[in-house]
């Protein structure tokens, strides 16, 4: 077992950090041109075999991505392009795949609408129908906090046709029967809720969805606490740089023992974060009772651990972390929104404490 | 001891209700409670009404036109008003620089400025914190110099609550750097118009407008806006900051509405919850009640003996304030993140699911995150109780 990342795993994180860079110095390049870039250089479908148009590596890089995303506060859907690239490659038949993928490899947004009941935090009940109707279905139904929305050329939904079997089903997003109702989450991002009444749908590929939905939930799962490690990394960067400039009182606040140990703290929350997201790394390969039960205990734990990174940062900015044009109070926005879509901390440990059976280890 | 409540007090509640439930009080009750600073115009005619009862200043004496209440009265007074939506009055105008004007200040400074502040005429600001002095007050360095008969200041302040809306600013400026910093402060009542003033809105994260910067460039002030002694300032600005000793920035109003709604959350929907909601919040009850007593104990005079006590309910009010908020948003799983504007409208589908409860939770909470910064630090705060505890620190 080797813990670190390889001098590869270095170089790409590297390249995406410089990407975020690059693309917060030019905010007059539109999403369509960064997507692109950030597809060309293989930061979507990062897992995916190349045989798909993916890079051929595995969730490591994958969710580094993610993570530096997230710490960089990029609002572009990544995220929802790299969830989208999963669900096609691994429901969508051949022919979708070939059509589909270098679509969302690309500026094609094509959200994943599968939660219904935001709320509850609900990932595993689907009652939305499909229909069987000519050479295709009609499907039935609302989703709720459907990520980027607002950009979507048509939506991948999960929903149940007549023998009660799940199916994920490309929606038009400007077709008969599709309303969206957006709305902009703190973080600067965006969401929508979906309601269809008999909007046309193309099923993907033909077997039953159950075990695809289930692995693009575990991998969203994962990929929300990659970001929220993202953020907790910037945020206590930027604390420990500013505690160490900050003077009142004739010091550096940074020599308070109060603030030291509150940093302390933080980096304690931050670091075993990163060794949580080890442990969800590691649980992607396990069957998927395991590894749903991992991907519960990870976006729980490291969901609370950087609420409280985020929090206590900008605590100890003092005024500079209630102003939003500072990137700490950014940083707090966009872990409450990392923590809560998916479901908070809190429903994770509670639908865990429910389940019976069996947690593999993975050593 | 005794727990008896007083009749007199009793009474006083009921009279309070009766006169928000009267039609002239009931129409600023706001609709949307979660708005924290009402317009100008709204806070302006409220305090008018207010005023034309003597109830416009509850922290005053009768002699300068307040109301003359106990710190209990004034405390039932606000809870009575936040229960009942209205608009918060001009707390920099009413609370804080009313007392330093009729303790501190001149004749002429009492007649010009007291009673527009307690008609609503006059809004103030609070020209205190600097970009390089926050907790380190007594460090600020917005200056100004004696040039005849006026004073000529230049610097900045920031964290200047609703400037945007102030007819003048109460300032901390440097007059001297002799000596101690303490000792070269003077307090100074600034025209918010005056020529070479610049007031800049800060948008904060709850998405609102309520913080400023303010920037002096040789801003003439009167010299008989110069409140009591030149270079005794600091000592006016440790009273305004001691009157702080009723617990309002506690917010403990807001603690109990906040725990009502949590309640019934758990209530009508407890079984859509996740296992524990319940048990956390009637943790949080529990801290509320002890809060309640401590801020009665505070109220009835026992921060005298107990210098600890204000900074107690600050602290574990402030913590109170955002432990509720973050439970509140919790409830909203996934929607907790949407931005307010996202709730506006009748034909969101999740405004008719009957999430109303949490309307506004999420902006609320950011907003929340700075009730353990404002009002001096918890940080200061627990140095404060330290140092009444176990002495300076070396």
């Amino acid at each position: 077992m080797n813990l670190e990342y390889d001098a590869d795993q270095l170089s790409l994180r590297a390249t995406v950090r410089e990407l975020a860079a690059d693309r917060h110095a030019d905010a007059g390049r539109s999403t369509d041109e960064f997507l692109a870039m950030a597809a060309s250089v293989g930061l979507i479908g990062a897992a995916l075999p190349e045989a798909s148009g993916g890079a051929g590596l595995s969730v490591v890089e994958s969710m580094s991505v993610h993570e530096l995303v997230g710490g960089a506060l990029l609002r572009e859907p990544l995220l929802s392009h790299d969830i989208s690239a999963e669900l096609i490659a691994r429901q969508g038949d051949e022919h979708q795949q070939a059509r589909w993928l270098p679509e969302v490899m690309g500026d094609v947004t094509l959200p994943f609408a599968h939660q219904e009941d935001a709320p509850s935090g609900d990932i595993v009940s689907v009652a939305a129908t499909a229909t069987e109707s000519g050479d295709g279905h009609l499907i039935d139904g609302t989703k709720t906090m459907v990520l980027d929305a607002g950009r979507a050329a048509a939506f991948l939904v999960s929903a149940r046709d007549a023998a009660g079997t799940a199916g994920v089903y490309r929606v038009a997003a400007d077709g008969d029967g599709v309303q969206v109702d957006a709305y902009d989450l703190i973080d600067g991002r965006s969401a929508a809720d979906l309601t269809l009444r008999g909007a046309r749908g193309e099923r993907l590929g033909g077997q039953d969805a159950s075990e695809a939905i289930a692995y693009v939930i575990d991998y969203l799962l994962l990929a929300l606490s990659s970001e929220l490690l993202g953020v907790a990394e910037a945020a206590l960067a930027r604390t420990t740089e500013y505690v160490t400039v900050r003077e009142q009182f004739g010091q550096p606040i940074g020599q308070f023992q109060a603030v030291r140990h509150k940093v302390a703290d933080m980096i304690i929350e931050t670091e075993q974060s990163r060794s949580m997201l080890l442990y969800g790394l590691a649980a992607m390969g396990d069957d998927p009772a395991a590894r749903r039960t991992a991907m519960r205990l990870t976006k729980g734990k490291i969901g609370r651990s950087v609420r409280r990174v985020t929090s206590e940062a900008c605590q100890l900015h003092g005024g500079l972390g209630m102003t939003q044009e500072y990137e700490i109070g950014q940083l707090f926005q966009r872990a409450v929104c990392a923590d809560v879509l998916l479901g908070p901390a809190s429903r994770h440990f509670h639908l865990h404490s429910l389940e019976r059976g069996p947690s593999t280890p993975t050593t | 001891m005794h727990f008896d409540p007083d009749p007199a007090t009793v009474a006083f509640r009921q009279e309070v209700r009766d006169f928000l439930a009267t039609p002239e009080a009931a129409r600023f009750g706001r609709r949307n409670p979660s708005v924290y600073h009402a317009s100008r115009e709204e806070v302006s005619a409220w305090t008018r009404l207010l005023s034309e009862r003597g109830w416009s200043a509850p922290n005053w004496p009768t002699e300068f036109g307040g109301a003359g209440w106990s710190p209990l009265w004034q405390s039932i007074f606000a809870e009575e008003c936040y229960l009942a939506n209205m608009p918060r009055t001009n707390v920099q105008g009413l609370q804080m620089v009313g007392p330093v004007i009729y303790t501190f200040g001149s004749d002429a400074q009492r007649a010009r400025f007291l009673p527009p502040i307690l008609r609503g005429d006059e809004m103030w600001a609070q020209g205190f914190s600097e970009p390089g002095s926050g907790s380190d007050l007594a460090s600020l360095r917005t200056r100004a110099v004696r040039s005849g008969d006026v004073y000529v200041v230049n610097g900045q302040k920031i964290w200047t609550t609703l400037a945007q809306d102030a007819d003048h600013i109460f300032c901390l400026v440097r007059t001297s750097t002799e000596g101690k910093a303490q000792e070269g402060i003077s307090f100074l009542l600034v025209d918010a118009t005056s020529p070479g003033l610049t007031i800049r809105p800060i948008h904060s994260i709850d998405d609102a407008h309520g913080l400023n910067e303010v920037f002096f460039e040789d801003v003439q002030v009167p010299v008989d806006h110069l409140v009591g002694e030149e270079n005794a300032g600091w000592s006016y600005a440790k009273f305004l900051l001691a009157n702080e000793r009723t617990g309002g920035a506690a917010d403990l109003p807001y603690a109990k509405k906040t725990l009502a709604r949590l309640k019934e959350i758990v209530s009508s929907r407890g079984h859509a919850l996740p296992e524990g909601y319940a048990a956390r919040v009637a943790e949080l009850e529990a801290e509320v009640r002890a809060l309640d007593f401590s801020l009665l104990r505070l109220l009835g005079g026992a921060g005298e003996r107990n210098p600890a006590l204000a900074s107690i309910v600050k602290i574990r009010g402030s913590e109170l304030q955002q432990a509720l908020s973050e439970l509140l948003v919790e409830s909203l799983g996934s929607y907790g993140a949407i931005r307010h504007e996202g709730w506006q409208g009748d034909e969101r589908p999740f405004a008719a699911s009957g999430w109303h409860l949490g309307e506004g939770a999420t902006t609320d909470f950011l907003y929340r995150r700075a009730a353990t910064i404002f009002g001096g630090t918890n940080e200061v705060q627990r140095n404060l109780i330290a140092h009444h505890a176990l002495g300076r620190s070396s």
